[in-house]
């Protein structure tokens, strides 16, 4: 077997490195494919990355994994931030393999899906574990990769955006006009989840979208965008869809400022502690956003990599559905439900022990 | 190219008129100077006279009053910025000293977090901590003589640092309303925030015009080294334009965070771009010494006014990056050409 290389190659070099071997899908088996892990569980590093605790998001996945590393009485939990940057996460991931090797469990949100490929490769050949969230390029999956590469889960945006235009659409009655505001267009969550909110006006006939714009999941922008909206339909929009709570938060600042407040309706998704709030909260035309998934996907990431790590599951002979897959859709948070929804760090509900309770349908 | 100059000049008073009328005393007095961003101006009239066809309701004046509100945050930050660019300096730092004053001013007024409740000083205490991270800059830009390119790549990163410590778990929400208030009460139909970045950018030319500070930016960003053969203290000025940077980024935040009502940490996100990019097509040159707070000003209405438009247009979100990048480039080459053949002379 070989020893962990920790030879950190500057970073931008390593990121254009990834980009080709992408190209290839040339990321080999390494030399300890095959082997189940024989780690003993006080030895397991566990290690959650994300983009960095400013972000709620981030915050509750932080609290998820956390919680699983409590759970397992694990000293070894640490938090590595990429900061949005995709050189700086790939090399933070390479010096802990270096010090760490077989035995270090890796939750990832790749900053990007082009980093993915040579964090694979550097997981694949110490012989450590990683499971992966959100972003892939296509045509890379775990099953065929490597069996080091645990699983990649990810959100379906399309009953998210599906779910809350419906709610939208019924606290209109049914009918007027909406604007939409969606996320970085070339992401598949935002294009997952205009889609649903697309699914959902071909139910309702009584919906007319005036117009759609991106505001880069940015609440300032989308602010700015609502703002123009408002001006161009003026008293036309009944209603506003956002592609993240962020951004609906945004456009209620503008619809407030127009004063038009509790008159415009808006719904979003992720499940900002903020969004909740005013979702409680009937004069402020808030009618829906999504649970927060955070917690989930920081605690059972972590879990899945340590039952591969410690032995317990065997990811070569894990059928498809547990290898890449979908969370189970979760219902919306509605003003009925509001009041009872738990805070996105809460993790008293998350199960560690059942690894698959919360997969949904398998990403093809 | 005096010729297709003209026509703008002839727009001149209807364009400043109706969107930025801080700058018509300045283009009676010295109307085709160098002292008036003329050919922004031509741009900003060009985007106005496209739109009265397009879409009439973007000179409403429902329309322009957004618009201004939007530019109040950018054309402050511009007006630091001006002084810093003038001397042939840059600061990227912006967003991350905005991050950090955002963070500050939302833990200072009256919020969900804490007991503070400092009211409207806490837009003194954003300012200050601008002026703070300014400051660093600029003692390491003037006394350590390193250029304020990577110097203000490094404090950028201090401000965020500063604000992510301050972050916590969930974005402090301001629970203030007379702060709320500059952004959501209007006085003569605009919200307060327009009315402090009319204040800003006339103090700004205020001091661009008749100090020795404004006076001696021009000397230092002509000809640093005849400034310094007559005696102009560079290194201090130096300083004082990123403390000014600074300072004025921390108001910036504090106005973005009355509007938006929570302290973010990506409070700046996308503003460094509309903001360089406000100043250059506004016609302050990037190598120093020409440009002024009033051509920065119309550079920045001119990039919101074009956000606007797009949006008034319906112009597909697919392509309406591309569309606004090349009305930056489009806009930039118009409003330096006059720079660039001067520049020629001068090399």
């Amino acid at each position: 077997m070989h020893h962990p290389r920790s030879a950190v190659i500057s970073g931008s070099l390593t990121a254009l490195l990834a980009t080709s071997l992408s190209a290839c899908g040339a990321v080999d088996s390494g030399s300890a494919a095959g082997d189940s892990g024989r780690c003993k569980p006080s030895d397991v590093t566990l290690v959650q990355s994300g983009r960095g605790l400013e972000n709620e998001y981030y915050v509750a996945v932080n609290a998820g994994a956390r919680a699983f590393a409590k759970s397992r009485h694990a000293h070894r939990y640490q938090w590595i931030a990429s900061n949005g940057d995709s050189s700086k996460q790939l090399s933070q991931i390479q010096s802990i393999l270096a010090k760490g090797g077989k035995c270090v469990v890796l939750n990832v949100d790749p900053n990007e899906s082009s980093v993915l490929p040579a964090i694979v490769k550097a997981v694949d050949r110490s012989g450590a574990w990683l499971v992966t969230q959100w972003n892939r390029p296509d045509g890379l999956a775990p099953e065929s990769e490597s069996p080091h590469w645990v699983a990649h889960m990810s959100v379906d945006g399309v009953p998210q955006g599906y779910e809350t235009a419906k709610a939208l659409f019924e606290s209109m009655g049914g009918k007027g006009s909406i604007v939409a505001l969606q996320g970085i267009l070339d992401n598949a969550p935002a294009q997952e989840r205009f889609r649903g909110l697309k699914k959902a006006l071909k139910e309702y006939p009584g919906i007319a979208l005036l117009g759609d714009q991106t505001a880069g999941w940015d609440r300032t922008k989308a602010q700015n965008v609502t703002q123009t909206y408002l001006t161009k339909y003026g008293h036309k929009i009944g209603g506003i869809w956002a592609a993240s709570d962020s951004m609906g938060l945004g456009a209620l600042g503008a619809v407030k400022n127009a004063g038009r407040k509790g008159k415009v309706k808006i719904a979003s998704i992720d499940g900002l502690a903020e969004a909740v709030h005013d979702v409680r909260d009937p004069s402020t035309g808030y009618v829906a956003t999504t649970p927060s998934t955070g917690a989930a996907q920081g605690g059972l990431g972590m879990s899945i990599g340590y039952a591969a790590a410690t032995g317990r599951i065997n990811p070569a002979e894990e059928p498809q559905g547990h290898r890449s897959f979908y969370l189970k859709p979760l219902p919306v948070i509605t003003r009925a439900n509001a009041s009872s929804v738990p805070s996105p760090t809460d993790t008293t509900k998350l199960d560690f022990t059942h690894l698959w309770s919360q997969n949904g349908r398998p990403i093809k | 190219m005096k010729l297709t100059l003209a026509p703008a000049d002839h727009h001149d008073p209807r364009a400043t008129g109706r969107t930025a009328g801080k700058t018509s005393r300045p283009v009676r007095a010295v109307l085709g100077s160098n002292a008036v961003p003329t050919p922004a101006l031509g741009v900003l009239a060009l985007i106005a006279a496209v739109m009265s066809f397009v879409n009439p309701s973007f000179l409403s004046p429902g329309n322009l009053g957004a618009v201004a509100e939007q530019s109040a945050v950018p054309a402050v930050l511009a007006v630091g910025l001006t002084f810093v660019i003038l001397m042939g300096g840059i600061d990227l730092s912006l967003e991350g000293t905005m991050a950090a004053a955002s963070l500050t001013t939302a833990l200072l007024v009256a919020n969900d977090r804490n007991t503070m409740d400092l009211g409207l000083w806490a837009i003194a205490a954003g300012c200050a901590v601008g002026a703070a991270i300014g400051l660093v800059a600029g003692a390491t830009v003037g006394l350590l003589r390193v250029p304020s390119f990577i110097v203000t790549i490094g404090t950028w990163q201090i401000g965020l640092g500063i604000a992510q410590l301050l972050f916590g778990d969930t974005p402090p929400r301001v629970a203030d309303e007379s702060f709320r208030a500059l952004a959501e009460h209007r006085t003569a139909g605009l919200p307060g925030i327009v009315w402090i970045a009319l204040l800003v950018v006339a103090v700004g030319w205020t001091l661009q015009r008749y100090t020795r500070f404004g006076r001696y930016a021009y000397v230092i960003g002509g000809s640093e080294e005849t400034a310094l053969l007559s005696g102009v203290p560079v290194r201090a000025y130096r300083a004082a334009a990123f403390v000014l940077a600074g300072a004025t980024a921390g108001l910036a935040s504090a106005m973005a965070t009355a509007r938006s009502g929570v302290g973010d940490v990506g409070v700046g996100t996308g503003l460094l771009f509309t903001t360089i990019a406000g100043v250059v097509i506004g016609g302050t040159l990037l190598t120093g010494g020409r440009g002024g707070v009033l051509h920065s000003l119309v550079g920045v209405v001119v990039m919101v006014a074009i956000a606007n438009a797009m949006v008034l247009a319906g112009v597909s979100s697919y392509i309406q990056q591309t569309v606004q990048g090349a009305v930056v480039v489009i806009a930039a080459s118009l409003t330096l050409w006059r720079a660039r053949q001067r520049l020629r002379v001068i090399k």
